[in-house]
Formats: structure tokens, C-alpha cells, sequence
């Protein structure tokens, strides 16, 4: 990777979190073209395998939502409105294409007005919210339909080997990520939570191969650390998406580790590896729909679909669960009692947190998280 | 139980058509509670489940959507939703699922229907139909809803075609309808299995000549509604959306818009409006505040007429094959579907085949169409699909020199109403729409 000569893992990833546009921007000089896109839902294999530059779109929590204000309504999701704040103020000018997917109420209708307002070249991947028969073939013929856009957009093929290629490089970038997960099973984690999610908006920011060096760095560094804390409470953030490292900083701050996490830019991207099968569209499905455990996608309906969760923080050996949501988020919101009453019965305590995203509460936050770890301390 | 103080609580309706869905309305809420005695099926269902189908397998329905409306006009939505909150469900959530929801959590309390439930409450359903169409929550709430019931469900998951995609295009059309049916034929065969009765597409295809009969008058009754004076206000209107959604298909639906197509007509034949002096006629963009539909009474106080909406819209009728009906009503939604898409994209509007939510660019159409002199916006806080869309509205009616005004509320929740605030907010348009036809202000 090219910027930061002196710089490699951890520290070089800190400086892409902070200037995330920068490779793409300059991969863009070079004559690559960069296609931005705001869910985990989208296939990313499909950019690498077409020589185009990934870049997700994401919010900025230090920017309140100002000129958004007269395009998006104020009880729509507060993601989404800060997402279009960065586009309107010219953030994503540098994109050549932007996808969206069907992820959810907000982000289906703000594509709308991201074509009409702010970049014509753009499609939408109409993900459907049941995973059977029918709508696995209705996906897949998506994935199609977003190869031939992305073709024209990229002004060559994407033949299936390369897909193929893609598809290898990606699964072992996963396994690496989840390499990393499984050390931070370990007490001291090797990793905070904190360094993990900016390492993974980094790796959502720049394209794959690239982000393997990276991974790999990380790798190296992170089985020779000492001296690192033991014993602090271990903690799993659940919830809607978490693009900035502040809400797990303050949490590790106060004085636990999150070792774990069930969110977009988080465990969710990475878990799944796409099956390698002889028909590579049909190997995307899974992993970008049918199993992305998202609470868009209806899973069925009884306590059960969280048992993963549970499955998940008994694996890491979580003392308690940090549930983090937006405010006006549906899927989340519908979910709240069923998964609050099966975290209870599974003994996992949880903390509650609605954000307007921008964490405008912080220090409400910081007193509710603090008196959280010592209600954990308090426990046997 | 405390009764909403508002000046706006009661409506009075123009048509003797829509006067009557209030009767209608009881008798049909009475037949779930009659159906469930004699140990017929009742199913909860969302808007867009096909009532064809339901009428075929001869299922009850309750409609939380509806049920919703009935409660928050009879001041019991609050009981309900304040029930739904104390159970750890956000008071952002959509208010129809809200009052659904606390509803339920009170069936559940009380081990059969609340006694203070509006109009004999909905009986306990013995199975779930709902679908993905317009929303989010209307799956995850009926999700939600398994829990409490423990009783199957099922999820229509019909999908829309969003803007950029050539809806001119056979593939595209191909994949969609193709999709589409599937899904329709998943819910047939759930229907079957819940209610032992075997789908004969050809027994159907009648119910489907009804709806699609049905669906041409009203598409019928919105031309006649261009007419000055206006013969049906939007306060009539949504009285009769309850055999719209709810009713297509059978012949009580078909006839009452039978009726209501010659009343309107009647009236447009001869001069007769809601209101002797016409001055303003307006468009009613969103759901109403169904606790407070007085609210077109007071505009018409001022000689202001809501004329048309944007919810609950019909298309020009789709020339179909009602031979092979499940497809027939697949190509119906194609054909609403490839409708929207003569307008460009600034929200995907909801697509099903029974109604349609207008974008903004329709809404510019029917100022022309409609001769519309301004539009209210109802900014309704717990529907996000509804309510997206009306910032970007609002640009494009400044652009074109309309008015427009915005009340800020919610469909079923009246905790989120003021009376001082929509006074203040139509007064003041009333007068930038008195003083525009004076020639003295331009629009805004």
C-alpha cells in the first residue's frame, strides 16, 4: 500500500480511518474508476473482479445534518440523512457510480433522490426481505442485472473467472478478519474493539488486495503484543450500523473490552464466506443475502433467530451485550422486545443505546455505560 | 378514557355514499367475531394482501391498518399504544402497528377481545398474511405478532421496480412478474394448507372480473372528481377506502362503488359541490389524522375544498387476461408499476396493485388535472414511506409557484396533535391563497 511509506498495520490503518477518501482519490488519478456504495448487502467480489475501486459511503458523526434538512424528512433515519449531508456537500463528487441496495425503508427512497440530486450514473440492488425459493432466484437475477451495469460502467466484461478470482481474495480476506476476531477471544483481547472497526472501515475505503496487507500486518502485530490489560468486563455492541469508532472508544475507555460485535461494519461483512461453487452469482447469494444477518431480512419469527447472538457472546465469553440503535430505524426498533426478553433469559445484561447517530449525548452515554460495568462488576 | 379535546374531532361527510361506510364498517367488523363462533378461519392481515384471495378461501380478515383508523377516530388508539410502549416498543414505531401491537398485549391480558375495543375489537387470528410492499415494519411487526399468537404467517414478498431500470424492457418485465407470481401462488398454497380448500384459478377468475370492475370506477370516479365544483372531498374519500383495500372482489365492494361512481356523477352532471362557494381547491398529500378529520370540514369553512390525495390513487385500468387471474393481478401491479415509472425517481412510491402513492411528479400533474390552487402536506411522524418524499415535493411546488403547506402530526396518534398549530398553519395559507387569487402575492 502506498501511503503512509513509514507506516504498516495498526498505524497505517489509523491514518486511512482518519483519510479515508485518500487511496481511492488517488487510485482515481491513476485512471481507476471508483464506484461508492452504503450497504453490506452489496457485493463487493463484483467491483474487484471489475477493476473497480470500492468505496463505501458512509456518515460523518461530527457533522450534524444542515442542508439535508430541506431534502429529507426529520424523522427518516438519521444514517441515511447525514450520508446524503456528505453527498450534497460534496463528498461523494468523486465517485463514478454509486450503488444502494433494497437494504431498507430509508435507503431504497433516498437512492431516489441521490440520482435526482446528486449522481445520475447509480443503480439499485432490490434485495427482497424473505430468503425463499423465489426470492433467492429474484436476487440472483439481480446480481445479473448489477454485473451488466457495473460492465458499462467499467467499460469491459466481468467474466465468471474473474468473479471466481475475486471470490478466493475476498474469502481469504475474510478469514483473515475473523482470524483477528478469534484473538480477541483471548483475555487481554489482542485487539480493541476500537482498532478493529476502524481497521474495517479502512477495509470498506480501499480495494482488496490492498486490504489483505493490511490484514496481514495487523495479523503480525497483533500476536506479538504484551502488556495489555486483563480481566476488564467483556462486552459484544449489537445493532444498527457504526461507522465511527467513538461509541466503542468511550466503552473501552470507561474501562471494558468489546471483543465482539454484530454489526454491518463489523462481524455481519465478514462471517460468511461466499461458497465457492461452480456458478459464481450463485455462491454470492448467501453470504450478501440469504444469511446476512440483518433484521431487514426476515429470518422467521420466533426467539430463536437471536440465538446466534447468544451463540456469539458465549463464544467470546461476553459478560454483557451493548445494544446500539438508531433512532427510527424499524427493523431495529420492531426487534427491541423479543430480543431484549431473549437476552435476558439467556443471563446476558444489556445496555440499551438509541443514538440520532451523531451522538450528540455523549456524556448521557458515558454515565449510562459506566454505571452498566458496574452493574457487571456487581454480578457473580 | 380521556376523548381528544379537539375542535377537528368530528367529521361531516358530502356524499350520502361515504355517510354510509360507517354502518358498512360495523357489519364488516362484526363478521370476523361471527365467522371466528362458527370456527371459520380469521386471518390478521396487511394492505396489499389480495381480499380476493381471502373472499376465495372464505377467511375473515382484520386488518391492523384499518383498525388503526377505527381506533384512533374513537379516541381508543392511545389506550392501545401506550399498552404496545410499556412493552418496550419505541413510540417511533408506524401507530397502526402501535394500537395492533398494544392491542394484542390486551387480547393476551384479558383472554379474548378487550371490552373497550372499538367496534368489537379483531378477533384472535388464526394465521398472519402480510407482505413487503410499501414498508419495513409490516413484515417485522406480523413477526413480532407470532410471538404473542404463536399461529402461522405468511410474507407476500412482491417487489417493486425501482427507478433506472427500463420497466419498457421484457426482461425486466420477465423478471418481475415472473418473481411476483411465484410469490402470489406461495400464498395461494399457504391459504390452501390453512384452510383445506383447493385453489380453482377458474372458480377465481370472477372475483378477479369484480375487482378489476371495481378498479375502473374508481380510476373512473378521480376523473369525475376534476369537475368544479368538487363532488367528492378527500373526507369522503377515505371513508371509501375501506371497500377499496379491504373489499375488492366482492360484489358488496362492486356495488358500492356503483353507487358511488352515479352519486358522483349525479352530482357533476349537475353543478352540485360540497360546499356552496367554492374559492380554494386543494390537495391532500399523506394520510390523514384519522382522530381529527374534521380538519376538511374547518378548511371548507373557509371555502377551501381538498379535491384529491395522494394515497390510496387508482391508475388507468390495466387491459388484462382475467383467464388466468393470479397473472392477471400480477400484470395489474406491472402495469401500475411501469405508471410510476412516467414520472422520474425521487422515492420508490409504494406499488401494489390495489393502490398507488403519488410521487412528486404526479402531484404536478394534478395541479393541472385537478386545477388545484395548494397543497397541505401532512407530515406524519411514525410513517417513514408516507412522509419521505414531501421535503422534495415541497422544492419542486416552490419551483412551479404552488403552494403548499405543511401540519405536522400523525395518522393514528393524536398525542402528536395541536389544534393551535394547524389553525395557525392553515389560517396563514388560507390567506396566502386569498391574497394569491387577489393578485397580490405569488406562490410560495
Amino acid at each position: 500500500m502506498e501511503a503512509g511509506v513509514d507506516k504498516r498495520g495498526l498505524a497505517l490503518a489509523q491514518e486511512l480511518y482518519e483519510q479515508r477518501d485518500r487511496r481511492a482519490k488517488d487510485l482515481k488519478k491513476e485512471g481507476k474508476k471508483v464506484v461508492g456504495y452504503m450497504c453490506s448487502l452489496f457485493p463487493l467480489e463484483f467491483l474487484t473482479a471489475g477493476d473497480l475501486i470500492p468505496f463505501r459511503i458512509m456518515g460523518n458523526i461530527h457533522e450534524r445534518v444542515e442542508q439535508a434538512e430541506a431534502y429529507i424528512e426529520p424523522h427518516l433515519c438519521p444514517y441515511v440523512r447525514n450520508c446524503f449531508e456528505q453527498g450534497l456537500k460534496g463528498k461523494y463528487d468523486f465517485l463514478d457510480g454509486v450503488v444502494m441496495c433494497h437494504t431498507c425503508d430509508s435507503v431504497q427512497r433516498v437512492y431516489g433522490l441521490w440520482r435526482y440530486y446528486l449522481k445520475p450514473t447509480s443503480s439499485l440492488v432490490n434485495t427482497p426481505h424473505t430468503t425463499g425459493p423465489s426470492a433467492r432466484r429474484f436476487y440472483k437475477e439481480e446480481l445479473v442485472i448489477l454485473k451488466e451495469w457495473l460492465e458499462s460502467l467499467a467499460e469491459k466484461a466481468i467474466t465468471e473467472e474473474e468473479i471466481r478470482r475475486a471470490i478466493r481474495l475476498h474469502n481469504e480476506n475474510r478469514a483473515l478478519v475473523r482470524e483477528l476476531y478469534d484473538l480477541r477471544k483471548e483475555d487481554p483481547p489482542r485487539l480493541s474493539g476500537a482498532e478493529m472497526l476502524r481497521l474495517l472501515v479502512v477495509g470498506m475505503s480501499v480495494p482488496a488486495p490492498e486490504f489483505q496487507v493490511l490484514l496481514k500486518q495487523v495479523r503480525e502485530e497483533a500476536l506479538a503484543r504484551t502488556g495489555r490489560p486483563a480481566g476488564r468486563a467483556r462486552l459484544l455492541v449489537y445493532g444498527s450500523i457504526i461507522d465511527d469508532a467513538t461509541l466503542i472508544q468511550l466503552v473501552e475507555e470507561s474501562g471494558a473490552d468489546v471483543v465482539v460485535d454484530d454489526t454491518c461494519i463489523g462481524s455481519r461483512s465478514f462471517w460468511h464466506d461466499v461458497d465457492e461453487v461452480e456458478d459464481p452469482l450463485e455462491g454470492l447469494v448467501n453470504p450478501y443475502f440469504a444469511h446476512f444477518r440483518c433484521p431487514r431480512t426476515y429470518r422467521g419469527s420466533g426467539p430463536e433467530r437471536f440465538r446466534y447472538l447468544v451463540n456469539m457472546a458465549r463464544a467470546f465469553r461476553v459478560q454483557g451485550v451493548v445494544a446500539y440503535t438508531l433512532k427510527f430505524c424499524d427493523p431495529h426498533m420492531l426487534d427491541f422486545p423479543s430480543l431484549r426478553d431473549y437476552l435476558q433469559q439467556a443471563e446476558l445484561p444489556t445496555l440499551y443505546l438509541e443514538d440520532d447517530y451523531t451522538f450528540g449525548n455523549v456524556g448521557q452515554m458515558r454515565t449510562r455505560v459506566q454505571a452498566f460495568l458496574e452493574l457487571l462488576a456487581g454480578r457473580p | 378514557m380521556e376523548r381528544s379535546e379537539s375542535e377537528f374531532k368530528r367529521v361531516v361527510r358530502s356524499t350520502e355514499t361515504a355517510k354510509s361506510v360507517s354502518e358498512l364498517l360495523k357489519r364488516w367488523y362484526a363478521k370476523a367475531e361471527e365467522a371466528k363462533s362458527r370456527g371459520r378461519p380469521v386471518a390478521w392481515c396487511m394492505v396489499s394482501t389480495p381480499p380476493e384471495l381471502l373472499n376465495y378461501f372464505e377467511v375473515e380478515a382484520n386488518w391492523p391498518e384499518n383498525y388503526g383508523t377505527v381506533c384512533a377516530s374513537r379516541n381508543m388508539a392511545v389506550h392501545f399504544m401506550e399498552r404496545a410502549e410499556g412493552e418496550g416498543f419505541s413510540p417511533d414505531i408506524c401507530s397502526y402497528l402501535r394500537n395492533a401491537l398494544g392491542y394484542t398485549l390486551r387480547w393476551l391480558e384479558v383472554g379474548d377481545t378487550p371490552p373497550e375495543a372499538p367496534l368489537g375489537g379483531m378477533a384472535r387470528p388464526n394465521f398472519l398474511l402480510t407482505n413487503s410492499v410499501v414498508c419495513d415494519p409490516r413484515t417485522k411487526a406480523f413477526q413480532a405478532l407470532v410471538r404473542y399468537f404463536d399461529i402461522p404467517i405468511h410474507i407476500c414478498d412482491w417487489m417493486t421496480a425501482p427507478y433506472g431500470v427500463d420497466v419498457a424492457d421484457e426482461r425486466v418485465k420477465r423478471h418481475y412478474v415472473e418473481h411476483n407470481l411465484a410469490e402470489l401462488e406461495g400464498m395461494v398454497a399457504f391459504l390452501e394448507k390453512q384452510t383445506g380448500k383447493r385453489f380453482d384459478e377458474a372458480a377465481f377468475a370472477s372475483m378477479v372480473a369484480n375487482s378489476l370492475e371495481t378498479q375502473e370506477l374508481l380510476w373512473d370516479i378521480h376523473q369525475l372528481r376534476r369537475a368544479v365544483p368538487c363532488p367528492l372531498p378527500s373526507e369522503d374519500f377515505f371513508a371509501c377506502i375501506v371497500p377499496q383495500l379491504y373489499m375488492l372482489g366482492t360484489e358488496e365492494s362492486l356495488a358500492f362503488f356503483r353507487r358511488l361512481y352515479q352519486e358522483v356523477k349525479h352530482r357533476v352532471d349537475n353543478g352540485i359541490g360540497v360546499i356552496p362557494d367554492e374559492r380554494y381547491r386543494l390537495l391532500w398529500m399523506g394520510i390523514p389524522p384519522w382522530y381529527n378529520l374534521g380538519l376538511f370540514n374547518y378548511l371548507e369553512s373557509f371555502g377551501a375544498v381538498s379535491v384529491k390525495e395522494t394515497v390510496y390513487q387508482s391508475w388507468p385500468p390495466a387491459e388484462v387476461d382475467t383467464s388466468n387471474p393470479l397473472e392477471a393481478l400480477v400484470l395489474v401491479q406491472w402495469h401500475r408499476n411501469k405508471m410510476i415509472h412516467r414520472h422520474e425517481a425521487e422515492v420508490m412510491p409504494e406499488c401494489s396493485y390495489a393502490s398507488a402513492q403519488y410521487s412528486a411528479g404526479q402531484v404536478l400533474e394534478c395541479l393541472r388535472e385537478y386545477d388545484v390552487d395548494g397543497v397541505i402536506m401532512h407530515l406524519i411522524r411514525s410513517c417513514r414511506v408516507v412522509s419521505f418524499g414531501q421535503a422534495h415535493t415541497r422544492r419542486m411546488l416552490k419551483d412551479a409557484g404552488a403552494f403548499a403547506v405543511t401540519l405536522e402530526s400523525d395518522m393514528a396518534d393524536p398525542r402528536t396533535w395541536s389544534d393551535a398549530h394547524v389553525k395557525m398553519r392553515i389560517n396563514a395559507f388560507i390567506e396566502a391563497l386569498a391574497a394569491a387569487k387577489a393578485g397580490s402575492r405569488p406562490g410560495a
